[in-house]
């Protein structure tokens, strides 16, 4: 993928899976940022903006909330960086933030399920049929499948993005897949008697 | 193979994980199971459908949003690494709301409200080291402070029990020590710093936690929990707010104590 600002794939190399943007230049970044340097601030920014937006899409499925969120996500990033102490990718804090941004959003929502697109035909449909269907999912199942199939991380990485364990991360994804084909199969079903 | 070992792997085996070994006992199982390769269709449907979740969004143009929220510069200044200036405030606003009794000075040169909270409280006889050095404060109408209850710090006290310090913060560490200063003699007013008078005077309390409780700009919420050799317990809360030049002012302070016998500040003598 390719951010609109010619960015290629920068976060998912920043959740360490390959190269492509010097590793070190993160941690740098960081420390800027703290010392209150906006060129940094808006660097961060930059890099992990579209990356952030689409998980927070995926966990909401609508495109208005998920600006905001992606908003609320970074102002928490930015009031915490003091914090934020390195042990993780900078993209794995920004990703367990907006889990959290997200999961108390949801809270907050307390709406009905939201309505499943019926009949998806080109790829956009689909995937916002798959976003419909996540929406029917347990919060921990959602964020499981969007960290594993949107961000592609290991479980290892999903592991610490909701600081879980390994095995937890396993066996919540196991039953995540299990739970996603149930209402994935059941909204298919409703889609044919409905045709 | 039976079905229900079989299901085991079908997961992996829809999403292509399975090692090579298990992957040809379960397609060898699925050409004689219809119910197996129904679900595995099943399963590489929703699979492939999960698979169309990698595609990244271009987020919307939103580039104010670091301007309208500069806030790395509050976490620099007031977190955790910056946290001196704050601690020693934190120190100044317990000590006056919780324990100002402890102090034993006469106090022409304190501000109203201190006096007023040193006079609403308890009566407790005091230690007699610091009875003497209180005796030219007292007036009959407020009673001795809470002296043994809450000792006063001072540089011969005894170091708090071990017990107490379970949930310190390794974070504490970076808190600078107030400058050391000889005891505080009896008489006329001292001229020292104020933090600097006030932590003298704390009692030997050890501070739990430092946190933040609330932070929507621009005011922000901070407390401490402070835990005493009796048991007590108390929570301060202070509510900072910053004007257009980045300025911190504190413009709320809260405070709860927990514990045996906990004394209110309301309740004098």
């Amino acid at each position: 993928m390719t951010s609109p600002d010619g960015v290629t794939g920068e976060l998912r190399l920043a959740g360490g899976k390959s190269a492509g943007r010097p590793a070190e230049d993160e941690p740098g970044l960081v420390a800027r940022a703290r010392e209150g340097d906006t060129t940094a601030l808006d660097e961060l920014y930059r890099r992990h903006r579209d990356y952030v937006y689409t998980l927070c899409l995926n966990l909401c499925g609508d495109r208005e909330e998920a600006h905001d969120l992606l908003q609320e996500t970074f102002v928490r990033a930015w009031r915490g960086l003091g914090k934020f102490a390195g042990r993780s990718t900078v993209s794995t804090w920004l990703y367990r933030i907006a889990v959290n941004v997200a999961h108390d959003a949801s809270r907050r929502r307390c709406s009905g399920r939201v309505p499943v697109p019926a009949n998806p035909g080109g790829d956009q449909e689909m995937v916002d049929h798959v976003r419909a269907v996540l929406a029917r999912l347990r919060p921990a199942h959602r964020a499981v499948l969007v960290l594993r199939y949107s961000m592609s991380l290991s479980h290892q990485e999903i592991a610490g993005c909701l600081k879980w364990s390994v095995s937890r991360a396993k066996v919540t994804l196991h039953r995540a897949k299990r739970a996603f084909r149930e209402e994935y199969l059941r909204a298919a079903d409703r889609d044919e008697v409905e045709a | 193979m039976k079905c229900r070992i079989a299901q085991q792997g079908l997961i992996e085996y829809a999403e292509d994980s399975l090692p090579p070994g298990e992957r040809a006992d379960v397609e060898a199982h699925l050409i004689v199971c219809a119910a197996c390769r129904a679900e595995v269709a099943a399963l590489q449907r929703a699979e492939n459908a999960l698979r169309k979740l990698s595609v990244i969004e271009p987020a919307p143009e939103s580039a104010d949003v670091l301007r309208r929220h500069p806030a790395p510069r509050c976490a620099r200044r007031l977190g955790w690494a910056g946290a001196g200036a704050g601690l020693a405030v934190a120190l100044v606003v317990l000590t006056l709301l919780v324990w100002p009794h402890a102090t034993t000075q006469p106090a022409p040169s304190r501000s109203p409200s201190t006096n007023v909270a040193m006079k609403a409280e308890p009566a407790e006889p005091p230690a007699p080291d610091e009875a003497a050095a209180a005796a030219p404060a007292k007036s009959p109408a407020s009673p001795p402070a809470v002296v043994e209850q809450l000792p006063a710090k001072s540089s011969h006290r005894p170091p708090a029990p071990r017990r107490i310090v379970q949930r310190q913060k390794p974070a504490l560490s970076a808190i600078p020590e107030p400058p050391t200063s000889e005891p505080v003699p009896a008489g006329p007013p001292l001229p020292e710093p104020v933090a600097a008078h006030r932590r003298d005077e704390a009692p030997a309390g050890i501070i739990l936690l430092i946190g933040e409780s609330r932070k929507s700009a621009p005011s922000s919420s901070y407390y401490a929990e402070i835990s005493f050799p009796d048991g007590a317990k108390s929570v301060v809360e202070q509510t900072v707010e910053r004007d257009a030049d980045n300025q911190a002012r504190v413009i709320r302070v809260a405070y709860e104590r927990t514990g045996p016998e906990a004394p209110r500040p309301d309740q004098g003598g």
